[in-house]
């Protein structure tokens, strides 16, 4: 009922009530007794598509779990519960050996560089691993490989023989990306890939991230907490908070008319460049900070900080529905539109 | 004109690395009147940190230090004062807050003592009133039940809260000037629009003057009065807010302010780039430290550097091709 995969052919990833929990605190001494174990509920119930060719943005405060829901999407976290189709194929049955030959077609792309490449690696040999692992090109043609991905990613290829601590921030994240496009990957989750790097710099990454999509027919999850970027280079945005998604739409549609009033809180926060248009914005100030996903609040994830919250928010759980065509959201507040 | 409450002239800070001397602070000028906020913009290793760090007198001895120029805070020359001087116009004068609040406030150490400690290094008041004041401080800073949070531990804070607790020991002791280094660069957007708008209330209560540190142009246009643009530790362009987003003029300024997104209307195309890398401070060659990087370079970029000069009104850059203004063009 809250799913959009019946909508639309050409899905490359189809994400369906999907959880990922973890387990946290101390075990008692004896099994059992003193156990204070609790949970996590990092991603608690996503129903999401992607299409190929194109980038959804996956927005959300620290903690809202939109990083696991990029892992979960890769199987580099086992979900709890749910599904993950990718190319019609359910990830989350698969076996270890079963799921090496998708681990080539989905890679990922870390927010700090520094600390995703190896520093004793030369960056031709970090460009050159995977490449050898996953026989994409004979053994002898693989330094040619990485000297032609080098200079994709706009950087010479005189350098591969070098260190990473010998680059930039926003040059290791060149480096980073070549290695994801390495073994000719169809889909790539972007995690936060230009929050570490400076603001003259963030720019180059973007468009490099645009002109390979161009370039290699590449679908993206582009997770960010910088609304800005992601109204740039998104198709269709998805907004978390707390686990769950609670509005999702084509990004024009997103940034225009905000149903959630959660979306309209963020979207208030953003800081224009633009000193007369900030003066005249209407500013929505949160109070408070977001709950613990351990211990969510009742009904309604978002009521403890919502502006327009009722009593009946205590008690339902809102569902992701179509308010608007096209336009989803999870909130009793926002009435249906009659057609 | 309401009164300068700091003017620095000249001032230029040094640091000791191995590729040699750098001058992190290369000889800038700027004031900050009563009352108002002034932002500081640029990207890592511009010097704007550094140059909080050198009005503070906090650059560690061994590391370098001020090497020329004068720090005027309400009349009082801190480049010439001995270190015990200038520690007891800190607090007292001049508080500052740094970007990360997890590595700024002792782990193991109460909040509320840390708060009431500040008090009683710098004015003659007993602990009971210390106490008082810190649990009022705390309070005002929008800690709720601060009386019981008193005496709770930093790691039961949240970010945004923790941050809280940092401006609350800046304010303790009434400073006149509060020094802010992205305080709000770690906090989330919700929790960063509530911080501001406290700073923003705050200041207009006490009437301070207040230096942010930012490499975010958005929090600028919110929340400054006016903007000194820093790039390769010196300053670039100054203006009035509305002037600098209107009308920049140094090439750094337009191409920065034409390289991010906007979140009022979608952009086509690609992003607008600025090519390279800032410089190495180390080996900066001759001329304009921005020149390699610019989009409109003339001849003289590449061997002298251009001095900060008016433009407009109340409006300085240093570039000897400045962006035209354009309120001409109609």
């Amino acid at each position: 009922m809250n799913h959009e995969s019946d909508l639309s052919n050409n899905l490359l990833v189809d994400v369906r009530s999907l959880k990922t929990h973890f387990e946290v605190g101390s075990k008692g001494i004896v099994f059992g007794l003193g156990s204070k174990r609790r949970t996590v509920r990092a991603v608690d119930g996503v129903d999401i598509v992607i299409r190929e060719g194109e980038t959804l943005g996956l927005v959300g405060e620290s903690g809202c779990g939109k990083s696991t829901l990029g892992y979960t999407i890769l199987q580099l976290e086992k979900p709890t519960e749910g599904e993950v189709y990718f190319e019609g194929t359910d990830l989350s049955k698969l076996k270890k050996s079963e799921m090496r030959p998708f681990r080539k077609k989905m890679q990922i792309v870390f927010q700090d560089p520094a600390a995703a490449l190896d520093p004793r690696q030369t960056i031709g040999e970090a460009i050159g691993e995977p490449i050898r692992i996953h026989r994409i090109v004979e053994d002898d043609q693989v330094e040619e490989r990485v000297e032609e991905l080098l200079k994709t990613v706009g950087l010479n290829p005189y350098f591969k023989n070098r260190y990473p601590h010998e680059f930039s921030g926003g040059q290791q994240q060149r480096i980073v990306i070549a290695r994801a496009l390495s073994v000719n990957p169809s889909f790539i989750v972007a995690d936060e890939p230009i929050s570490a790097l400076d603001v003259s710099i963030q720019a180059q990454i973007i468009n490099l991230l645009e002109e390979l999509q161009d370039q290699f027919h590449l679908t993206y999850l582009f997770i960010s907490h910088d609304l800005r970027v992601v109204r740039h280079i998104s198709d269709r945005v998805a907004v978390m908070y707390l686990g769950k998604v609670v509005e999702r739409a084509s990004t024009d549609e997103l940034y225009s008319e905000p149903l959630h009033p959660y979306t309209r809180a963020l979207l208030s926060g953003v800081l224009s460049p633009d000193p007369v248009l900030a003066r005249k914005r209407e500013r929505i100030i949160l109070h408070g900070d977001v709950p613990s996903p351990i211990d969510p609040p009742s009904g309604c994830r978002f009521r403890t900080r919502c502006p327009i919250a009722v009593q009946a928010c205590a008690e339902q759980e809102p569902v992701l529905e179509e308010k608007r065509a096209g336009h989803w959201a999870a909130c009793l507040r926002v009435e249906m539109e009659t057609a | 004109m309401s009164k300068a409450i700091l003017q620095v002239e000249e001032l230029e800070t040094r640091l000791y690395s191995r590729e040699g001397v750098i001058r992190p602070v290369n000889r800038i000028s700027f004031e900050i009147y009563e009352g108002e906020t002034l932002g500081i913009v640029g990207e890592s290793g511009s010097g704007k940190t550094m140059t909080a760090l050198s009005i503070m007198g906090l650059i560690p001895k061994n590391l370098g230090g001020v090497a020329g120029g004068r720090i005027v805070l309400d009349g009082e020359d801190l480049a010439k004062m001995r270190d015990s001087e200038v520690r007891r116009r800190r607090s007292t004068k001049m508080g500052m807050v740094f970007q990360d609040p997890a590595t700024s406030l002792n782990p193991t150490m109460k909040v509320g003592p840390q708060i009431a400690e500040t008090m009683k290094t710098h004015l003659s008041i007993d602990d009971r009133t210390a106490r008082e004041r810190a649990v009022e401080l705390l309070g005002r800073v929008g800690i709720p039940s601060p009386a019981d949070r008193y005496d709770s531990y930093p790691f039961q804070f949240s970010g945004g809260m923790r941050q809280r607790v940092m401006i609350a020991i800046a304010l303790a002791c009434d400073p006149m000037l509060l020094i802010a280094d992205e305080p709000t660069t770690a906090l989330d957007v919700t929790i960063q629009a509530q911080l501001l708008d406290f700073v923003r209330e705050i200041k207009q209560e006490r009437g301070m003057s207040v230096m942010w540190i930012t490499h975010d142009l958005g929090v600028v246009a919110e929340l400054c009065d006016r903007v000194a643009v820093m790039y390769a530790g010196s300053i670039v362009e100054t203006a009035a807010v509305d002037d600098l987003f209107a009308e920049p003029r140094h090439r750094y300024t337009s191409m920065l302010l034409d390289s991010m997104p906007s979140i009022d209307s979608r952009t086509t195309g690609r992003l607008t780039s600025i090519k390279g890398l800032p410089p190495n401070l180390a080996n900066l060659r001759p001329g304009c430290p921005f020149a390699v990087r610019c989009n409109a370079p003339v001849d003289s970029c590449f061997t002298e550097n251009p001095s900060l000069d008016l433009v407009g009104q109340d409006h300085m850059a240093a570039c000897w091709n400045p962006s035209a203004p354009k309120a001409s063009a109609s």
